[in-house]
């Protein structure tokens, strides 16, 4: 490489660098971020707090990384206002005529996800602190045996990885749907996103367990044999007693293979749908083979889903 | 004439939906500010959005600087000697005005942060609005809105300005100062108006041009507009025939030179 692209990259990566700087800013004009922030420690504060004060258990180790969902979805509703900022069909552009263009504009925004991802990680590490500092939160409950487990680290980078996804797919929803339409389309979208989660809550079957990109994958819930006599747990497993759903006694596992790979699935996702933000020739094959990677992941989270023989 | 800023439109044509919006129009724009003005659909916005590459044409040809739009880089070499307003902006209501100038400066490579600075604090001054930078945008008069989109087209003192309506929505100090503004760029650069105030524009343009249905019936210098109708005249006169039979018999050649 000659000089002179080398310092065209140079300034080229610069301007992108400030451009998601002045994204962030973006981001912080829109009170609904505030709303959504405010939200999600409201939750993280109150899983944290039940725990300590023994009621309505059974959602801590669930329920403190999900406490990021409400920053999650407040980052896709603002994700999609940012990246519908240029859109062609509807209202006129914004300073549509300068050297960058579209594509390095939507580049600017997804790295302007930074902010509300980073804030999700600042979250994940506030809640791996204090499961630490705790011994962990409840994940089983078997009389007499331990019940708790401490969130594994890889586990919770899925909340920042959430609201990356997130926020992907607002840029993509942003860019692709005309900016009339948006706002019906973003509200309807929320709607399926937050009644899929309630779906997957009621129903919590094995597929979209592994590809859905809004829940938490773990503890997994392995059925115990009924020949295994609850005299032969192992000491280390961590048990679910019967009961009114569930007649058989169930192992919790935290599975780090599958968490790894949901992380993978997670992340490949993020990076399709900015592509598909972006929508150049190059961005496309981008999220041609980041869903690809995606789909791949999935497979490999079934394949390699626990099992107690 | 200024070859950075030039700009040479040869025979274009441009049609929107069922309509030709720009039939055959050809002109050679090197320097000082021009004046387009004609009556609503006379093709003003279409034309001023072909030479800020904001739309091709579909016969003919743009170049600006010697540079062709119609090349990826070259188009993008333009829009770095480029400043456009469009005849409607949307602004970001939250925004302050220095941050949405800033946004601006951004998209426009201005990468040193105090060189970049400078420029906003600069293009913010020259249209008056140096009191009100740091305020959001929704708390704005719409004249001084329109002010904003025109700091976003002044920041980084690009060579060519093409500005559609420039002085719409603007109380007689403001246009005064636009006015003012628009002079002093055009000394050095070139600047594209469209307006619908022809008097103001043909007292410091030096160069007018009247379309009509799409047709270019008139190029050249107010004088030379006043010395056969009048400036009053043409602007009342400019939607009827009456004007391009004008423009014929005063023998005014509207082709490139």
């Amino acid at each position: 490489m000659t000089a002179a692209p080398l310092d065209q990259l140079v300034a080229h990566r610069l301007t992108i660098t400030q451009l998601a700087v002045a994204e962030m800013r973006w981001l912080l004009h829109h009170r609904l971020l505030w709303l959504g922030a405010g939200a999600t420690a409201a939750i993280a504060i109150l899983y944290i707090r039940a725990y300590d004060e023994g009621y309505g258990q059974s959602a801590s180790y669930i329920g403190a990384p999900m406490s990021v969902l409400p920053w999650a979805i407040v980052a896709f509703v603002v994700a999609s206002r940012a990246g519908a900022r240029d859109d062609p069909a509807g209202h006129p552009p914004f300073s549509p005529v300068t050297p960058l263009g579209q594509p390095d504009r939507m580049l600017g925004r997804a790295f302007g996800l930074a902010l509300p991802v980073g804030v999700a990680a600042m979250l994940a590490i506030a809640v791996g602190v204090i499961s630490r500092i705790e011994g962990g939160y409840w994940i089983g409950d078997a009389p007499f045996r331990t019940d708790t487990a401490q969130h594994p680290w890889i586990e919770l980078a899925q909340m920042p990885l959430i609201t990356f996804v997130l926020g992907g797919a607002g840029l993509a929803l942003g860019r692709l749907v005309p900016r009339r339409a948006l706002g019906i389309v973003t509200t309807i979208a929320t709607v399926v996103l937050v009644l899929g989660l309630m779906g997957w809550w009621i129903w919590n079957s094995e597929l979209p367990l592994h590809s859905a990109a809004l829940h938490q994958t773990q503890p997994m819930r392995v059925d115990v044999p009924s020949s295994l006599a609850r005299s032969d747990f192992p000491a280390d497993w961590l048990m679910e007693s019967p009961g009114q759903y569930e007649p058989r006694w169930g192992r919790m596992i935290v599975h780090h293979p599958t968490i790894f790979a949901h992380n993978f699935y997670l992340a490949a996702l993020g990076i399709a749908l900015c592509a598909i933000a972006m929508w150049t020739r190059t961005s496309r094959r981008v999220a041609l083979g980041a869903a690809f990677v995606a789909a791949v992941a999935v497979a490999t989270q079934v394949a390699i889903y626990p099992t107690i023989s | 004439m200024n070859d950075r800023s030039s700009v040479v439109i040869d025979g274009v044509s441009k049609r929107l939906g069922r309509t030709l919006a720009l039939d055959n129009v050809s002109i050679r724009i090197g320097g000082g500010v021009v004046g387009v003005f004609g009556p609503n659909g006379a093709g003003k916005s279409t034309l001023l959005r072909l030479i800020a590459t904001v739309s091709a044409p579909d016969s003919g040809c743009v170049t600006v600087g010697g540079l062709d739009p119609r090349h990826h880089n070259e188009r993008v070499e333009i829009r770095r000697r480029l400043g456009y307003l469009p005849q409607e902006v949307d602004l970001s209501p939250g925004f302050t005005v220095f941050d949405l100038v800033d946004y601006v400066a951004i998209l426009k490579e201005l990468g040193d942060r105090r060189r970049r600075r400078d420029a906003v604090e600069e293009a913010i001054e020259r249209v008056g609005l140096a009191e009100v930078a740091y305020r959001p945008i929704r708390k704005l008069s719409g004249g001084q809105k329109r002010r904003v989109g025109l700091a976003a087209a002044l920041v980084g003192a690009p060579p060519l300005l093409v500005l559609d309506e420039p002085l719409a929505a603007l109380d007689p100090d403001e246009r005064a100062r636009t006015i003012g503004v628009l002079t002093e760029i055009g000394r050095t650069g070139t600047v594209v108006v469209s307006t619908h105030y022809p008097d103001e524009v043909a007292a410091f343009s030096s160069r007018l041009a009247v379309l009509v249905e799409g047709r270019l019936v008139f190029d050249g210098t107010p004088n030379e507009l006043a010395s056969y109708a009048g400036i009053a005249e043409v602007a009342s006169a400019a939607a009827g025939y009456r004007n391009v039979t004008a423009t014929k018999e005063h023998g005014h050649d509207r082709r490139p030179a």
